[in-house]
């Protein structure tokens, strides 16, 4: 019998064992497996986004780290009111929500700041996306007015203001985000400003909105039906709506399309952000993280039709006929983002004002 | 004797009945839109859009999902309304009109603002059993039906027949199966189908306490509404008129109660 020293077996079991390390892997090794079995809940949008999230995002991600993803569709407010109402014990660990609701969430420390350092993804988002750290963009649409192919849109918004118009308009409803963007448009017009300045002149401008009154048709709370009626000629305009809810349609063939005045189109931000106390945060930031690969953004910018937030992603002719793309064709458009802060501080009284013009 | 009817009346009744009904007719037409995307009138002639939807098994699991959730809030419904309109109907019970005031509540307070008080509950409660969630949120909102029906029926019976039944040798048992069931019953099966029809229809509730897993049919039609606006919207909405009217039907038939005593 050979004896063998401690030191010896030491050496032999430290060889083994790396021999079989790799033989072993297939059964035994999980990529990611510290996340194995863990469990979040989201709170993402409905429409195609929501969509291609639960049916292509989720699945993959489940795959390649063994955690589950429970997703519950919804908009930027329910997103928003789910947070508030779970805050003491929160269920939900990343939530979508649009960019307007990003300082309403810090304000009442409903989120936390991302971990730079564990979402390696974000190297590669535009900062002006980034939110000081608090969220990180999706997708961004273009907010625009959107019309019947058969009828030549007015170059500048104030022709929609004349005669010619009378009763041929559909209006975003005022509980509707992109209603502010109507509210900034009508302030540009009364006071000849670009909208950067226009957005602080809403106040006095309310007599321009009731001007507007005589033209409008009905007022719309859902993008895509408001799309399909202005598709049917039921109105020549429709105003003012998300790209992301006009182009589906418009790729399908529908005879509706967007246009761009030459006041400028307004950024719609659609975004994420991290529960603060979120349960299992490490999923939660790792899931966060898998949004901002170029890989899943460039399936998801097709498939929605909206532009990504990140650099460096290579996009068909076809789809660059839809989106906004990269940054440089993003700052030529003029997409201008308003002021949340200042305007979710006085939105409430907008509405009732817009309320008040428009019921009666 | 039986009364004659007006000419009048049957043109009024009629015309009545048109304007009900004629909205209805409205999806059935677009939902066979050989199109894209929804028009009225429709173009050309198609039952794909039946077929994608009857595909889907997003619509399959969410359809299924609303009949099994909709089936246990109604038995739970019913298990608890009965035993309490009997309760407030025949008893007297100490503070009976504010126990009767917290049921019907849910009818008073606007059900979204139900929906986020019971997330907030649930929250608090560490709760993360969604079907448990959803049964007991749909429960609150459809249980005053159960009892407003059920507490009428108990408040109209004959007492006199239960009386007789039981001056005449009738054991309680028979009393309860032979004279007061078939007098409440139609106001059992009335609230038991309001009950469904609230559950299986309710968005408000479902929208703050559903999850992925747990996804009701109305949530799922708003979510395709906002994916894409084609006529597969109204071939939805064409299938649950249908599942209604099929409804309606085997109540009649299986149950044999007319469409006039429910509504009395």
């Amino acid at each position: 019998m050979t004896n063998i020293s401690r030191r010896t077996f030491g050496k032999l079991a430290l060889g083994a064992t790396a021999l079989a390390a790799p033989l072993a892997a297939p059964m035994g090794f999980v990529r990611n497996g510290w996340a194995a079995g863990k469990e979040i809940q989201i709170g993402i949008w409905g429409g195609s986004q929501g969509e291609f999230v639960r049916k292509e995002i989720i699945p993959a991600f489940e795959k390649d780290f063994g955690a589950k993803v429970t997703a519950e569709e919804g908009f930027t407010l329910t997103n928003v009111g789910k947070m508030r109402a779970t805050k003491d014990s929160p269920k939900f660990s990343v939530m979508f929500i649009d960019d307007v609701a990003i300082p309403i969430c810090k304000a009442e420390s409903l989120i936390e700041q991302l971990p730079k350092g564990d979402m390696p993804a974000m190297a590669n988002l535009y900062p002006k996306f980034g939110f000081d750290g608090w969220a990180t963009a999706l997708a961004i649409s273009v907010a625009s007015m959107f019309h019947n192919s058969s009828v030549t849109p007015p170059s500048s918004y104030a022709d929609l203001w004349k005669k010619d118009y009378s009763g041929k308009l559909k209006l975003v409803s005022p509980k509707n985000t992109p209603s502010v963007f109507f509210l900034i448009v009508a302030a540009a017009v009364k006071s000849g400003k670009p909208f950067a300045e226009a957005q602080y002149l809403i106040d006095d401008s309310f007599d321009k909105v009731a001007e507007l009154k005589p033209n409008i048709m009905n007022l719309f709370d859902n993008g895509p039906q408001a799309a399909n009626e202005v598709a049917q000629g039921q109105a020549d305009i429709g105003l003012l709506e998300l790209s992301k809810y006009i182009y589906p349609y418009t790729a399908k063939g529908a005879p509706v399309t967007m246009s761009f005045p030459k006041e400028g189109s307004f950024a719609g931000n659609n975004c994420q952000v991290l529960v603060k106390g979120a349960p299992n945060r490490d999923v939660a930031v790792a899931f966060m993280n898998r949004m901002l690969e170029t890989k899943v953004q460039k399936a998801f910018s097709e498939f929605a039709l909206t532009a990504p937030p990140v650099s460096g992603i290579e996009f068909s002719a076809e789809t660059l006929k839809y989106i906004a793309y990269p940054l440089a064709e993003m700052d030529k458009r003029g997409l201008f983002t308003p002021d949340w802060e200042f305007i979710n501080a006085k939105r409430s009284a907008w509405t009732e004002k817009m309320n008040g013009i428009f019921s009666v | 004797m039986t009364q004659t009817i007006s000419p009048l009346l049957k043109i009024v009744v009629g015309i009545i009945l048109l304007i009900v009904v004629a909205p209805l007719i409205v999806p059935l037409l677009m939902s066979i839109s050989d199109t894209t995307y929804i028009v009225f009138p429709p173009k050309g002639f198609t039952l794909k859009w039946y077929a994608a939807v009857l595909a889907n098994p997003e619509a399959q699991d969410s359809f299924l999902f609303s009949l099994k959730l909709a089936g246990i809030v109604t038995a739970v419904s019913l298990i608890l309304g009965i035993p309490c309109a009997v309760g407030l109907t025949r008893f007297k019970v100490p503070g009976q009109d504010m126990v009767l005031g917290i049921i019907l509540s849910p009818l008073i307070v606007p059900l979204i603002v139900t929906g986020v008080a019971l997330l907030q509950l649930f929250s608090i409660m560490g709760s993360r059993a969604t079907m448990l969630q959803l049964v007991i949120g749909h429960t609150v909102v459809c249980l005053p039906y159960v009892i407003r029906s059920v507490s009428a029926s108990f408040v109209l019976i004959n007492r006199n027949l239960e009386d007789a039944a039981s001056v005449l040798g009738a054991a309680p048992h028979v009393v309860a199966t032979k004279v007061v069931w078939p007098q409440v019953r139609p106001g059992i099966l009335a609230g038991g189908i309001f009950c469904f029809i609230v559950s299986f229809d309710d968005y408000p509730i479902s929208m703050w306490l559903a999850d992925g897993n747990h996804f009701p049919i109305p949530l799922y039609l708003y979510t395709v509404i906002e994916r894409s606006f084609d006529p597969s919207i109204a071939a939805i909405a064409s299938l649950m008129i249908f599942f209604a009217l099929l409804l309606v039907l085997v109540i009649e038939k299986v149950f044999g109660i007319s469409l006039a005593r429910l509504a009395s």
